[in-house]
């Protein structure tokens, strides 16, 4: 019983030895990255290149504003008669010395 | 319909008036005009006034600018001799006291230009959209270190479409004035299609003068430009778009054109007691052209013709918040209306107040009240939309719908009346769970009265312009129906200035 044991522990011992130096040894450093497996030939050659490129769809205009409708005048009109509290955008200033 | 006796020692809403603080509006207030006016406390103690701002003498460079800046007040409407010191050199430097003579002109223009010409102290009681104070030393003083003082300048003034338009319209209007104007058409018979007469080139040199598509030459026969051009004279007048000039277009025509550069400068006295910003979601209310338009999203999406007060019932210039639409109103009638329209009818014409659907209230004590019941024939009608205000005035609907026909609309009490209060109720409603649509139709079915709260309550700003740049670019007048052009010009002194005020 106790030679069993002796060589399973022996064992353990040989195998944990062999992890050790196999780690100083430093085994995978250069490694070269698997390659990403090749799509089939045939499947690439079966696209037609321009096909490739996705169709480029005319530019379509965006239709114009309707006009505004003369209800739609009228509220315009009348925002201006009870006044126009829009706020104007500020003129660019010229470059000048700070005064 | 509310009524608000302020001036004649007329009892009305005088009491209320007491109890209330006014509503400021300027910079500081801005962020309490969606909270209802709250009743004045005691009065707090004042705080110590702060220390004198000591600004320290002009560069050269810096006098150059505000010279410049001081010159050019009358872009504003304002005038250059009252903020340049007599005496002031071309060219070369400044004595000490010319300095300080010019930075004190400086603060006073600076004053002028963003808050107005008038004491927030001393406003009529019916101008209730005022600035706050403005002291203008701290803000030079801090332009002057940072060495932005022309950029300070330039930012003073409104910067709202209204104001820059008027200031373009008054260079304009000035220039009309330096080429010599325009002649008054004389007074005679009505002028339309197919008239022939003396007067019609007269009409043509006249309207040609504001307006720039109108007609220049032609024969004594009122032809068909001319009489579109007429139109849109009198769109831009408010009068009634017929293409006849008969004596109340001619009235508008002949005012001179001093006349209208004065209301415009009137106008732009106004634009500066409005906050520096408004809310997006507003309703805004001109008195003086009788018209109400609801913002949302700061653009406009709903307007109306109004009624607004008559001479003498004046519809004061407030900035509140409207806080609940009432369905089916009764009336509580102002007792200086009770007594001076509906008692003398019932005296005269016994039945007068029960056939009007008016309940005698007693009062322990005192004179009985009057309240018109709900209904059709409420002098409210179906809507009314309430706002904390000294004057118990608030818009409304009303039975008389033929008053929007008018193009002169200046007949109320003192509240504005609208032609289309459901659209309004619908608008400021809109999203609220309980009064959708369907719910205000039932209510309306009928004349329980229910006061619906918003959940957001809606800034309103009623105001007073008598000239803005319409749609088109092209300067609107009205007839000023209350008179506070020439109030306010009168207490700024710019009608001593005459028109180069």
């Amino acid at each position: 019983m106790l030679k069993k044991v002796l060589w399973i522990a022996a064992a353990a011992a040989a195998v944990l030895v062999a992890l050790a130096v196999s780690r100083t040894l430093d085994f995978t450093s250069g490694e070269v990255p698997k390659k990403a497996p090749e799509a089939p030939a045939v499947e690439e050659a079966a696209v037609p290149a321009a096909a490739a490129v996705p169709e480029v769809k005319p530019v379509e205009a965006a239709p114009p504003a309707p006009p505004p409708t003369p209800e739609e005048l009228q509220v315009q009109e009348d925002a201006a008669a009870t006044g126009m509290t829009t706020v104007e955008p500020e003129e660019p200033q010229p470059e000048s010395p700070p005064t | 319909m509310g009524a608000f006796g302020l001036r004649g020692g007329r009892s009305g809403r005088c009491l209320a008036l007491a109890l209330v603080a006014p509503v400021l509006v300027g910079q500081s207030a801005v962020a309490q005009q969606t909270l209802p006016i709250p009743p004045a406390a005691a009065p707090a103690p004042t705080p110590p006034a702060p220390p004198p701002v000591e600004i320290p003498a002009l560069s050269a460079e810096q006098a150059q600018v505000a010279l410049k800046t001081l010159k050019a007040a009358d872009l504003h409407g304002l005038q250059p001799k009252d903020y340049l010191p007599a005496g002031l050199p071309e060219t070369g430097a400044l004595t000490p006291a010319q300095n300080t003579a010019l930075t004190a002109g400086l603060v006073r223009y600076a004053h002028d230009v963003r808050i107005g010409r008038m004491d927030p102290d001393k406003f009529p009681e019916l101008w209730q959209v005022r600035p706050a104070a403005y002291d203008p030393a701290p803000d030079l003083l801090k332009a002057l270190g940072e060495g932005r003082l022309q950029a300070w300048l330039d930012g003073l003034a409104p910067r709202y479409s209204g104001y820059v338009a008027l200031k373009r319209g008054l260079v304009r209007y000035r220039e009309i004035a330096a080429a010599g104007g325009w002649k008054a058409i004389p007074e005679g018979g009505k002028l339309e299609l197919g008239s022939t007469d003396p007067r019609v080139a007269a009409l043509r040199t006249r309207l040609s003068a504001e307006d720039p598509q109108a007609p220049v030459t032609g024969g004594t026969t009122f032809d068909k430009p001319l009489q579109e051009a007429v139109v849109r004279a009198q769109r831009r007048y408010g009068l009634k778009p017929d293409g006849v000039v008969g004596n109340g277009t001619l009235a508008y025509l002949n005012q001179p054109v001093g006349q209208r550069i004065l209301q415009i400068i009137a106008n732009m006295e106004r634009w500066r007691w409005m906050p520096s910003t408004m809310p997006a979601t507003r309703v805004q209310v001109n008195s003086g052209a009788a018209i109400v338009t609801l913002f949302r999203d700061d653009k406009p999406v709903l307007s109306m013709k109004a009624v607004s007060g008559k001479k003498g019932d004046e519809t004061p210039m407030i900035a509140s918040s409207i806080h609940s639409v009432v369905i089916n109103p009764p009336w509580n009638v102002p007792t200086r209306i009770a007594n001076e329209e509906l008692w003398p009818k019932e005296r005269a014409n016994p039945g007068y107040l029960a056939a009007h659907h008016y309940r005698v209230i007693p009062v322990q004590g005192g004179q009985p009240r009057l309240q018109q019941a709900s209904g059709d024939s409420s002098a409210l009608g179906r809507f009314k939309f309430d706002f904390d205000n000294p004057f118990a005035v608030y818009l409304h609907d009303t039975p008389s719908k033929g008053g929007f026909d008018l193009y002169a609309r200046q007949a109320s009490h003192g509240c504005v009346r609208l032609e289309k209060p459901r659209a309004l109720a619908e608008a400021l409603l809109a999203g609220d769970a309980t009064w959708t649509p369907e719910a205000i139709d039932k209510q309306l079915e009928g004349d329980k009265t229910v006061r619906a709260k918003l959940s957001a309550q809606v800034p309103v700003f009623i105001l007073y312009w008598t000239a803005f740049a319409g749609a088109d670019g092209q300067m609107h007048f009205r007839s000023d129906p209350y008179n506070w052009d020439r109030e306010l010009l009168q207490r700024v002194g710019a009608l001593a200035g005459g028109t180069k005020a």
